[in-house]
């Protein structure tokens, strides 16, 4: 069963493709690499692969979809808490 | 390769062999739908626009109006009109529009004397000859080069990019591989990854445009001051773990295949190249839909995880899921379920079986949508502001 993937090299985030718990050592599909990860992240959620500084881009895919507004650790769960689109929605308020 | 078509004057095929029963203004949507609930083998197109419409919308719209008739899932076609002396979508440009694809089309005006009921009795004998004369047509075996695949997404989770939308990308992939042609739209669901479909350009005159309407569109929706974080991504989205709009985009694109892009169009808008083409449309499905169908698409697929009930009147709707219980509860809705491991480590597979249930319905094969008749809703995209 493949529990998380990452899509690009090069991306800071994993996709969970089943729930994760905290404390969980979830392996990367086709990488010889394990994450901890250390707050529960739902299914389908994004969990960081490596620590992203507050104003890092979140990237997925090769593609930036937005920033962090907070640091995040490795294994943390990443979403609107934490990240914060660059189109569009942070335009209007003037980011 | 092959399916069983409808072959057209025109060159192009029909995968369904209907008479379209189309409405030049919101004042015939009554009469339209009247007359395709009474004669068998009609579909109706009607839509809320009317004879206040300015440009250019009204150039836009009277475009969309030919095209969606020139169709080749319709075999005739009856406009329908209230008869003013002032239309806003003039009725005969219409019928000569549509006429140009050799189809026969007639236009029914129920503003006449004896009434709507007397009028509406006339386009029903007209529809009837018209619907008697395409059931002798017979589907024959035609190249893949005459599939016109359009790609759509409603409902996005983070899972539609890596799993439906792959799914349905590679499996336009297939088609453009076999000579036909094919293409996705919803320009606001590209925003951050337009750089991506752009770098596949054909030219630079098409990378330019691509980048163009993406730019107009975000500039629009700035303008109007709203805040649509909340509507796109919208709260579904956002539960299932779409962070941002551009995050949204990112899987959007993956419906659009790996192919080079060979056109941009303006909506409602036929392309002139095989292959792959960008429609600029808006992001709601109904008249992204119908950007697909004005552009000559006679067959869609739709990848939807919160399992949209409705089609299209006249071009079957392949609805596909990740979610084995929406496939299950959903049934008469869902056409096919799309095994997430198996696409994530062998998505030419995946996509090939796609292919395959496309060239089925495409030969014939019925649609959820079809079967139960949950094909009614349409919507055309205009721009400027209501008065």
């Amino acid at each position: 069963m493949i529990e998380a993937i990452v899509l690009k090299p090069g991306d800071n985030i994993g996709v969970a493709l089943v729930g994760l718990n905290a404390g969980a050592e979830v392996k990367i599909y086709g990488q010889e690499k394990w994450i901890e990860i250390t707050e529960p992240v739902p299914y389908q959620h994004k969990f960081s692969v490596k620590r992203i500084d507050t104003g890092e881009e979140i990237i997925k895919d090769g593609v930036v979809i937005g920033k962090a507004i907070q640091d995040i650790e490795q294994g943390q769960h990443v979403h609107i808490h934490n990240m914060t689109g660059l189109r569009l929605k942070a335009k209007m308020q003037g980011g | 390769m092959e399916f069983l078509g409808y072959r057209r004057k025109d060159g192009l095929a029909g995968t369904r062999n209907y008479v379209g029963i189309i409405s030049n203004g919101v004042c015939t949507s009554d009469a339209v739908n009247w007359i395709a609930r009474e004669v068998a083998g009609c579909v109706p197109f009607t839509h809320r626009e009317n004879c206040a419409l300015v440009s250019p919308d009204k150039e836009v719209v009277t475009r969309t109006l030919i095209n969606l008739g020139k169709n080749p899932n319709l075999a005739c076609v009856l406009v329908v009109s209230a008869g003013c002396e002032n239309p806003g979508i003039a009725p005969d440009t219409i019928a000569s529009g549509i006429a140009e694809s050799g189809k026969p089309v007639d236009v029914c005006t129920i503003h006449q004397p004896g009434g709507i009921r007397s009028a509406i009795s006339r386009g029903m004998n007209t529809a009837q000859k018209m619907a008697s004369d395409a059931s002798r047509l017979k589907r024959e075996p035609v190249p893949i080069s005459l599939l016109r695949h359009g790609v759509e997404c409603g409902g996005s989770t983070p899972l539609s990019g890596i799993v439906t939308n792959a799914a349905q990308g590679t499996a336009l992939d297939f088609v453009i591989e076999n000579g036909g042609s094919g293409g996705f739209s919803e320009t606001p669901e590209v925003i951050g990854a337009e750089h991506i479909i752009a770098a596949r350009a054909v030219n630079d005159e098409v990378k330019r445009k691509m980048l163009k309407v993406v730019r107009d569109y975000e500039k629009k929706l700035m303008a109007s001051g709203h805040d649509f974080f909340g509507s796109n991504p919208d709260p579904q989205n956002i539960t299932e773990g779409l962070s941002s709009l551009e995050e949204k985009s990112v899987g959007d694109i993956r419906k659009g295949g790996t192919k080079p892009l060979m056109e941009v169009l303006g909506y409602g808008e036929i392309p002139e190249s095989k292959g792959l083409f960008f429609i600029d449309t808006p992001g709601h499905d109904l008249p992204s839909l119908t950007g697909l169908a004005a552009a000559g698409c006679n067959i869609i697929t739709y990848s939807t995880e919160c399992a949209v009930p409705y089609g299209f009147p006249f071009v079957p709707v392949i609805k596909i899921t990740a979610k084995k219980d929406h496939y299950e509860k959903y049934f008469d809705i869902l056409d096919y379920l799309v095994d997430i491991e198996k696409t994530i480590t062998d998505v030419r597979s995946v996509g090939r079986e796609l292919f395959d249930l496309m060239l089925e319905v495409a030969s014939g094969r019925k649609t959820q949508n079809e079967i139960i008749g949950y094909t009614g809703a349409c919507d055309l995209w205009t721009v400027v502001p209501m008065t």
